[in-house]
Formats: structure tokens, sequence, C-alpha cells
């Protein structure tokens, strides 16, 4: 009896974060039906988007045991860089094309330093995070930039097709292109490789070092993609957007996913549930108008238990 | 002054300016890594050896601090015996004290400071008065007395925009504050004036929902999303700065209830008034902040230059900012060049 309770346990496991969405979606429609209109299902997937784009892109790094503390500043950047592409009368394709590129070419630097050189992640991405926050005021300053008679940029943030916002959309894309580079590639491959074991690798005659590079790019371009969404999304760009605490944001739902800070075990599509996760929540609290102060508690005291529920299985 | 002096003058404050330079490089040092780029712009260093120094520490950079800022330097150039400098405390309690030791330590006439933290930043602001360094804050007060504060005038300002915003619905319906996370005595400031207001004012008006939306405006784009899915007869919005209050202008505007929705903000911003004019947001507070820089200025630089020293001060001098409840009627008033 006792034993096949404990089975059963451990087949249920792997399955506890869906299982505790489903349990808070529960919760939170008993007590408001509001919670579950359409409309109030596809502002939540809104509301995670720019998280979510940002997640998806640094689960690859945590899973070699790595992180990317510069997301914050590179989503800042990213804006305001696009924003003065478009303010000198660059095309927009061209305008949108330097934002990513910038994205990419900072975490091409993190991926060179970390790879290359061989320097602990969180040291390269923390001092990145300074420089690109120092360049992203420089080239902005501390004001606010309005983006005005951009109808064609706007429309990522804001606008929508067949009812579903755009910027869902693009989160939708960017986690399947993901799902599907993690489970159809060799590059998927190697990330597991690497984090599993990275010498084994190695000397399996992977080129963990490029493998390593090109995730650090994968992560600034999701950094700049939702830089770009952010700032069409509030007509905005300013430097000191992706403030402090982004980052942390965006890692939480990694982990919450189930992907491991030591590297190895991880999914793409389990981060985009831990998104989910966090979304349904502040959602559900924001709908019954909970105070802050026990919104804190009671989203610590959840998020413990759903992992705790996960970890069962040792 | 002969030759040799105003040679060594100019080394003396050569010498000087790199002692300023290299303490400054060490109080950014102290952040090292830290998510705000240091910086010190304004007028430039020491020149004329009776040159009285003055700086303004502010919070991070914003666009509030550096109007202020702005404000403050126009009306200490004019003055030319000056030495005006702004420095950044990168959102960090320990920077800002230690830039406050450099200055103690420089001798500095004046400080104009932006606390991020009312009581952790009081030690540093009795040393200072024990130097003799008169100590302006602005907009945060700190819990040891000092020279003076200048605030914009949140508490009253609240209370107008409950009762404006009470008018438009014509005294009844229900209404959301976007709020910020506690932990600056602006946010109550602001919040309890709105409340207050409305009891006072308009008492038939309910408020439904209460959350935080962090400041910001894609925070306040969400929340006012789910506020709307969960009241739907929500009749306005009171967003205790303008981002979020022009967040809640974003949501509707996509949902096709401009006109319909009451949104108030506070602070004044450009993008706000322009949106008021453009009849999307109903309204805000406006507070020149530039003429809030000025003030703090010219009562710092009628301090120093009447040698009036921070001891010599009986209790903290206090001065609220004048204000203008922006809505499509007044806006107008506004002057481009009073915009920021």
């Amino acid at each position: 009896m006792n034993a096949s309770i404990q089975a059963f346990g451990r087949r249920l496991a792997p399955q506890a974060l869906p299982l505790a969405i489903l349990v808070i979606v529960a919760a939170f429609a008993l007590s408001e039906p509001a919670f579950l209109t359409p409309g109030n299902l596809v502002g939540i997937v809104r509301q995670v988007a720019i998280t979510g784009i940002m997640a998806i892109a640094m689960t690859f790094v945590i899973m070699t045991g790595g992180i990317d503390l510069s997301v914050g500043p590179v989503l800042a950047l990213s804006g305001v860089v696009t924003w003065f592409s478009l303010d000198a009368g660059v095309p927009l394709p061209l305008a949108l094309g330097v934002g990513l590129a910038l994205g990419i070419a900072i975490g091409m630097v993190n991926g060179v330093i970390v790879a290359f050189a061989g320097l602990p992640p969180i040291i390269v991405t923390l001092a990145m995070l300074s420089v690109v926050r120092g360049s992203a005021l420089i080239l902005g300053g501390p004001d606010l930039h309005s983006i005005r008679g951009q109808e064609a940029y706007s429309f990522i943030g804001s606008g929508s097709v067949f009812g579903i916002p755009v910027s869902v959309l693009i989160f939708a894309a960017v986690a399947i292109a993901m799902v599907f580079v993690q489970r159809a590639t060799p590059l998927g491959l190697r990330v597991a490789a690497i984090g599993e074991n990275e010498r084994a690798a190695t000397l399996s005659g992977h080129r963990t070092r490029l493998t390593k590079l090109s995730l650090y790019a994968i992560s600034g371009l999701g950094a700049a993609i939702a830089g770009i969404v952010q700032s069409s999304q509030v007509h905005t760009a300013s430097a000191t957007y992706g403030e402090f605490g982004t980052e942390l944001d965006v890692i939480a739902a990694v982990v919450l996913g189930g992907t491991s800070l030591m590297g190895g075990n991880g999914s793409i599509a389990r981060t985009v549930m831990g998104v989910m996760f966090l979304g349904v929540m502040n959602n559900g609290m924001n709908i019954l108008n909970v105070p802050l102060d026990i919104q804190l508690i009671a989203k610590g005291a959840i998020i413990v238990l759903s992992l705790a529920l996960g970890e069962l299985k040792s | 002054m002969s030759e040799i002096e105003s040679v060594g003058a100019h080394r003396r404050n050569f010498l000087k300016s790199l002692a300023l330079g290299s303490a400054a490089v060490g109080a950014a040092s102290a952040g090292l890594f830290t998510d705000v780029a240091t910086g010190t712009i304004g007028v430039p260093a020491a020149r004329a050896a009776g040159n009285i120094k003055m700086a303004f520490i502010q919070w991070q950079p914003h666009t509030v601090s550096s109007a202020w800022s702005k404000g403050i330097e126009e009306v200490l150039k004019t003055q030319q015996t000056v030495d005006y400098r702004l420095l950044d405390g990168q959102n960090k309690v320990e920077v800002q004290v230690s830039l406050m030791d450099t200055l103690i330590n420089e001798g500095a006439a004046v400080i104009f400071l932006q606390p991020i933290d009312s009581v952790a930043l009081a030690p540093s602001i009795a040393k200072a008065k024990r130097a003799g360094i008169a100590v302006l804050t602005l907009n945060i007060d700190a819990t040891e007395p000092h020279a003076a504060h200048v605030e914009m005038n949140h508490y009253f300002g609240a209370m107008d925009i409950a009762k404006a915003l009470g008018d438009k619905l014509g005294g009844k319906g229900e209404v959301a504050i976007l709020n910020a996370p506690p932990g600056i005595i602006i946010r109550d400031q602001r919040t309890n004036g709105f409340v207050d207001g409305l009891k006072k004012h308009h008492p038939g008006i309910k408020i439904v929902a209460d959350q935080s939306a962090d400041w910001s405006r894609k925070k306040a784009q969400d929340v006012a999303t789910t506020l709307l899915a969960a009241n739907p007869n929500l009749g306005g919005f009171y967003g205790v700065n303008d981002s979020m209050a022009l967040g809640a202008v974003d949501v509707a505007k996509t949902k096709g209830l401009i006109g319909k929705l009451v949104i108030f903000g506070n602070d004044g911003e450009k993008d706000a008034l322009e949106s008021i004019e453009k009849g999307e947001l109903t309204g805000t507070q406006y507070t020149d902040v530039y003429q809030q820089g000025r003030f703090a200025a010219a009562a710092a630089t009628v301090l120093a230059s009447g040698l009036v020293p921070a001891t010599a001060f009986k209790q903290q001098g206090k001065l609220l900012m004048p204000y203008t409840i922006a809505t499509k009627e007044t806006v107008a008033s506004i002057q481009p060049a009073q915009r920021w």
C-alpha cells in the first residue's frame, strides 16, 4: 500500500508544475469568475511575454551551468538604439535589425569571455550589466524618449492579429522555434551534453566553446527582442528600463521550470510553464485585489510549495 | 596676483581637482558592478580659488532629478562664485553615504540631497551639520533635521486630484488606484491625499482596487487590464505617477474606452501633458521641477552668501512647491519651456 503511494508520488512528481498551475487556476477561477474570461487569459500571456522571451532565451545558458545577468540593460539598450534609429529615419526592418544585432553582439562578447577566457559567467555578465547600463545612459540619458508616428513599430507591442496581441504571437514564435532547436537540432543535444559533463563533451569532439558562445548570443538576442517589444508596448524608450531585478524574474522563471542552476537538466517547454505559473499567480493576486504585503508572502509560499512537490521524487 | 602665485594656485587647483576626481572614482568603485552609470556633470570643477562648492547627490538618473539639476545649475551659474556638480547615488544608500563623506571632506558649502533612505542618510546629514554644511533635501525628507526641505505638494495635490477626478465622474462610481510598492514616503502621501480627498469631496465614490504597478507603464498596462476584467463597472483610474496613468491610457485605447474612463496621473511630465492635450489622459498634478531646483538653489545661495552655517537653524525649513491640476482646460497654460 505504502509502496504504491510512493510509486504514484514518483510518477506524479515530474508533473508537479503543471499540476500546481491547474490548482491555482482552479482556486482563482472559483474565487473570481472574471479570471477565466478569454480577455483575462490572453492578458496573462501578454503580461508574461517579455519575461518569457528572455527566460526561453536564457534556458540554454543556465542548462550549461552558466547565467546571464546582463539581460535587463540589454533590453534597455536595444530599445534605445532602435528608437534612435527610427528617429533618424532608418527604415523599420533595418532599425529592428540594428537593435537585434546589438543584443547578439553583447551576448557574443559575454560568450567569448566565458567560453574562451574561462571566467565565471556570473562575474562576466555582472560586469556586462554595468557596462551596458552605462552605455545606454550615455546614449539615451535619464530621459524617456517618446515613440511617435511609428505606426508599424507600435504594432509590435500594441497591435493584434485575430484578437491575439502581436507580443503574444512573438512569444509563441520564440517558444516554438526554441523547442524545435532543443529537440531537433544538434545544438540542443550539445547543450545537454555540456550541462551533463562539459569535459566529456569536449573529449567526445564537441566544439563546446563555440556552442557556449552561441548560447550567450541567443540570450542576448532574446533580451533585445524583449527590449523592442517593451519599448513598443509602452511607446517609450529609456536607458533606465529593465531595472535591477529584471534578470532575477527571468532566472526565477527558468528555475521554476525545473532547469537546474548547476546545469544539465532543463527544457524550453518547462521554462514556458514556469513563466506561465508566475504570470497566473501575479494576475490572480491582482484580480482578487490582494494587498501587496500579503501578495509577497503568498507568492513566496506558493513557489516553495510547488518546488517542494517537484522534489518529492528524491 | 604675481605670476608665481598664480602658477601655484593653478597647481593647487589641479591637485585639488585630481583629489576630487579620485575621490569620485573611489566612491564609484565602492559600487563597482552596479546597475547605474557613474558620472559627474555640471559647472566645471574649481578654477578660481575663492569659489564655494555645492553639489547635488541624486538617487539615480531620472527625468525629475536631471530637471532639478538643470534648475539648480541655472541659478548657481549666474552667481559666478559657485562650483556645482551633480553626483549619482546609483540607487544605493552606501554610495550616497560615501559621496556625502567626500563632499564633507572637501568642505562643500551646500549639499542638495535626494535621499534614497530617510533614516540611513541621517548620520551623514548630522555629520555635515557638525561641519557647518547646509543640507537641502529634495522631495524625500530625512529623519535628521537639516537646513531645508523642498518638496512637491504630494498630499494636498493628491486631494485636489481626487476632487477633479470625482467632478469628472459626477460624484459617483468606482475607481482603482495604480499604486507603487511601499517604501518611500511620496507613495504614501500621494495615496493618502487621494483617499482623504475622495472622502472629503466625493464620499459617493468607491475605491474598489488598490494594486501595485511598480511605477512602470508596462506593469500598469498589465494591472489595468486585469482590474478592468475584475471590475467591469470601473469608472476611473488614479496612477500615483504619470507613467502608470499612461499605462492605463494605453489599455483604454486598445479597449475603446477613451472618453469613458476618467484617468488621472501625478507628476506632470511632458508625455502626460501631451496626452491630456490629445484628450486621452484626463488630468494630472503638474509641478514645475525646474522651478523646484531653482527654488532650492536660491535658498542655498542666500544661505551660503550670507554665511549662515547649518548650526544656526532652530529648526528645519520647509517649502512646498506650487502646482497646477492640469486638465484639458488648464494644460495650455503650461509653457513648453516649463515641460520636462
